[in-house]
């Protein structure tokens, strides 16, 4: 089972849900999809075109957007 | 010896401009000898008082319980400040300091007062249309500015005459500022128009008649069955006579209305009796003062209903079919109340004067262009209107009054309180859309918009969210945005290209909740929230609608339950075809649905091959969409012609029986098992149980369902108060059984009643959501 985050640096959700995965002791891959123009265009791929951050996908595959209901919006 | 004289400075906050507050100030301050001044500000009013410290007491004491019954008083600030030695006590000229945060009045039915002076034949107002006083009348659909004073309406363009100007300065009189005061000598009037044979604008006559001669022909135009548009507070309504088959027929027809109910405008509450199975909440809501529809279950039998559509002189079945209730208002303009003392049908179908789906029509090049081939004749007042405002909607449930739709009378008024530390702008959902600002800590209503789908509710949209971030002194930079989490959402690709300090997503049934913690003040506490409706993007792609959270404000939601998720063949556009939306939910069983008594259409096949196929396929835990699958098994099997009909259908089957046995709808494993409810219905539709039976069965069946849930979930999170939110609590039905269910139960029941449970609210709830949480 592989993890991976997108997320930015600023935004709150994503700390969240990164402090949340870490407490979980789970291992994942991050990506700053403001810095990262490769890992924008694949969360693109995966979750519809959608630009809210955090992302996370498993295998492949979206998981799931925001964070408890919310996230940060990557601007286009 | 001298008395002690003392200061105060009061700052008054809420809704007190245009509401008649300086003046009931300037009486009080009278009556207890005091000295000083009043000026409206743009954080609401300010006052100096001076005099014995007894009667500065008394004047705090007295100011919220005395206010003017239109005021809605937030808050009241009183400082010690030092005496100046004033004479007299005054009213100030408005003036303007900062950005404007004080919220402006909703539009409100003429008062009792006015009423009788415009059937007074000595008063110099008899039968004046534009009747107003600081008691009632226009405010939102006339102010074009703040502060709210004359040269900032839609007045501004008729100067007052010396009699209307004394009243407007005499501070004792009830037309002290009113902004909107005009008479027939100085202010607009109303004309009638007619449509010439070829009913298009090439054959327009000009005015066939003005004033009472306009009135008394409009209302034997409706005598005769004709369809009038006529202009009222915030846009033009279609009127014809509910009471006449062929006329309610034509309007359906021309306005590309199948069956859609349309509202009602009665001419007293006597009649509203005859109509209707009033109770004394309901009639509350009717002669409130903001005057919604509101939707009230009809009598049966009723002196005023005919079932039949061609036969009897009773309100037609034609104007709400297949449905329990209708939608029906008392007269809220002086020129309603004109039209039945003229002889109008006391049953008027009136319904928002647009083509099927647009926003209201408010202009009147506009409308009558829009509305020409459907309208004969046009009422046509001259006070513009500077924005359209719908009807608004309301119903007396088990959990108190609810406003369904909220606008006239209810919009640009404050539905929260929310501690944001900087103004935000809440986009809303794509249906049944509507804005919410939040400035000065108020969070402010825009109104109903409608579905952006349609390119004029979209402009609309845009044009009501102009008009906020001016008349509030705002710039896109100032502000905070939040939209939904759909990516395909026309509100949310519109709030990304705002140039806003800060873009927040929220996702839409954890929106749901969090607007009624909003409304409740719930910012600190943690509840289990209930969303159920039709359709909304949850977080993990999938088309959600059957959901169960555990959180609060600022820490947000966890999903803890949904319905089990479904195969939705077609998406979002299955919602059009119950039979369509039913495939997923029925995979798998061993029954021929193409037989009786089920006879599903054949596109209930076509739609299992696609399922066969995976072809445009999606994950759904929509409770909407279980309700069309109910609707489609027992007999609704053909499209929809407007949304949630299926599921409105199935209540008002569901209500010919008394009661029934509730079929199981377990949960578990945090999920909700549709299979074993939908087995039951299919069994006792087999065993030819009556439909009625078994619509009751299943609505009965959900509430139980989602009640067992929410005691098992509350019970394992330590929790003490539930949340209900989403268009399927809209069902009167469903309410009643959880009204009935929680009545023994130590958990508190919380449902919207300020912001609407159906999408009207979701921009209440994104906002609530990022409020504590800024950034």
């Amino acid at each position: 089972m592989a993890l991976e985050l997108f997320g930015t640096k600023g935004c709150q959700f994503t700390a969240e849900l990164r402090e949340d995965l870490q407490w979980r002791g789970l291992e994942f891959a991050e990506y700053d999809v403001e810095a990262d123009a490769g890992a924008l265009r694949r969360m693109l791929e995966l979750s519809g075109g959608q630009r809210t951050v955090p992302v996370l996908a498993e295998d492949g595959k979206l998981k799931q957007i925001g964070w408890q209901g919310r996230g940060c919006v990557v601007g286009g | 010896m001298s008395a002690v004289i003392e200061a105060r400075h009061i700052e008054v906050r809420g809704i007190v401009q245009g509401v008649g507050f300086r003046p009931f100030v300037f009486r009080l301050a009278r009556e207890h000898g005091l000295t000083g001044w009043v000026l409206n500000q743009e954080g609401g009013v300010r006052i100096h008082l001076e005099g014995a410290p007894s009667a500065l007491s008394s004047f705090v004491r007295e100011l919220p319980a005395q206010a003017p019954s239109a005021a809605r008083i937030a808050e009241v600030k009183v400082e010690q400040t030092a005496a100046r030695g004033y004479a007299g006590f005054e009213i100030l000229t408005s003036h303007k300091a900062g950005r404007p945060t004080v919220p402006v009045s909703p539009d409100l039915a003429v008062c009792a007062d006015c009423l009788h002076e415009l059937f007074d034949p000595a008063n110099r107002r008899h039968l004046y249309p534009y009747i107003n006083c600081t008691h009632c009348g226009p405010r939102y659909s006339v102010v074009t500015a703040l502060p709210y004073d004359r040269p900032n309406t839609t007045l501004q363009a008729w100067p007052m005459c010396p009699d209307c100007a004394r009243e407007y300065h005499d501070p004792l009189d009830r037309r002290f500022h009113a902004q909107p005061t005009a008479c027939p000598v100085c202010g607009p009037g109303y004309y009638l128009q007619g449509v010439g044979e070829g009913k298009s604008l090439e054959g327009a006559q000009g005015p066939e008649a003005r004033g009472q001669q306009a009135v008394e022909q409009t209302a034997a135009l409706l005598q005769d069955g004709k369809i009038v548009a006529i202009k009222g507070i915030g846009g033009y309504h279609l009127a014809c006579d509910a009471q006449n088959p062929r006329a309610v027929e034509a309007l359906r027809e021309r306005k590309f209305r199948k069956e859609k109910p349309f509202a009602l405008m009665v001419d007293s509450l006597e009649t509203a009796r005859d109509l209707l199975e009033l109770t004394a909440d309901a009639e509350a809501l009717l002669t409130s003062a903001a005057r919604p529809i509101v939707l009230v279950p009809a009598r049966t039998p009723s002196p005023l209903i005919t079932q039949s559509a061609w036969g009897g002189s009773g309100v037609v079945s034609a104007v709400a079919p297949d449905t329990a209730e209708l939608g029906v208002m008392l007269p809220y303009t002086p020129l309603h109340h004109l039209l039945f003392a003229a002889g109008a049908p006391r049953v008027l179908v009136l319904t928002s004067a647009n083509r099927s789906s647009e926003p209201i029509a408010y202009r009147d090049g506009e409308a009558l262009e829009q509305l020409a081939g459907i309208a004969d004749a046009f009422l046509v007042g001259e006070r513009p209107i500077a924005r359209r405002v719908d009807d608004s909607i309301a119903r007396a449930s088990p959990f108190g009054a609810q406003i369904l739709r909220r606008s006239r009378g209810y919009a640009p008024s404050s539905l929260a309180r929310l501690p944001a530390a900087r103004p935000i702008l809440a986009a809303g959902a794509d249906l049944k859309n509507s804005l919410t600002l939040v400035v000065g800590g108020e969070a402010l209503g825009g109104g109903h918009i409608g579905d952006l789908d349609h390119l004029g509710a979209f402009h609309a949209f845009e044009q009501t969210a102009r008009d906020l971030l001016r008349m509030y002194e705002l710039e896109e930079a100032d502000l905070t945005v939040v939209h939904d989490l759909h990516p395909q959402y026309r509100s949310t690709g519109w709030a990304q290209s705002l140039a806003a300090s800060s873009h927040l997503a929220v996702q839409h049934h954890q929106a749901h909740v969090a607007s009624v913690l909003a409304e409740h003040g719930f910012w600190d506490r943690q509840v289990l929230g209930i969303a159920w409706d039709g359709t909304g993007y949850g977080e993990d792609g999938a088309i959600w609608g059957g959901e169960a959270f555990v959180g609060g404000l600022e820490s947000g939601f966890r999903r803890v339950g949904h319905l089990e998720y479904a195969s939705l063949v077609g998406g979002d556009a299955a919602a059009q075809h119950p039979v369509q939306a039913a495939v997923g939910f029925l995979r798998g069983l061993a029954v021929d649905f193409s037989r009786p008594p089920f006879n599903f259409p054949p596109r209930f096949a076509e739609a299992e091959r696609m399922l066969e196929k995976n072809l445009r396929v999606f994950p759904t835990s929509s409770v909407g969409r279980l309700f069309d699958c109910a609707a489609a098994l027992l007999g609704f099997t053909r499209a929809v012609s407007y949304e949630g009909q299926a599921a409105a259908w199935l209540e008002h089957q569901a209500l010919q029986s008394r009661s029934a046995e509730a079929f199981a709808f377990g949960f578990g494993n945090g999920v909700w098992r549709y299979r074993e409810l939908l087995e039951a219905v299919i069994e006792a539709r087999l065993a030819g149980k009556p439909v009625a039976e078994v619509a009751r069965g299943f609505i009965g069946g959900l509430a139980l369902g989602l009640w067992r849930a929410a005691e098992q979930l509350c019970e394992t999170h330590t929790l003490d108060a539930v949340a209900l939110s989403g268009g399927v609590f809209q069902n009167g039905l469903l309410l009643r059984e959880l009204a009935a269910l929680s009545r023994t139960s130590r958990l508190r029941v919380l449902v919207n009643r300020q912001a609407p449970p159906n999408d009207g609210g979701i921009s209440l709830g994104q906002a609530a959501l990022v409020a504590l949480r800024q950034g």
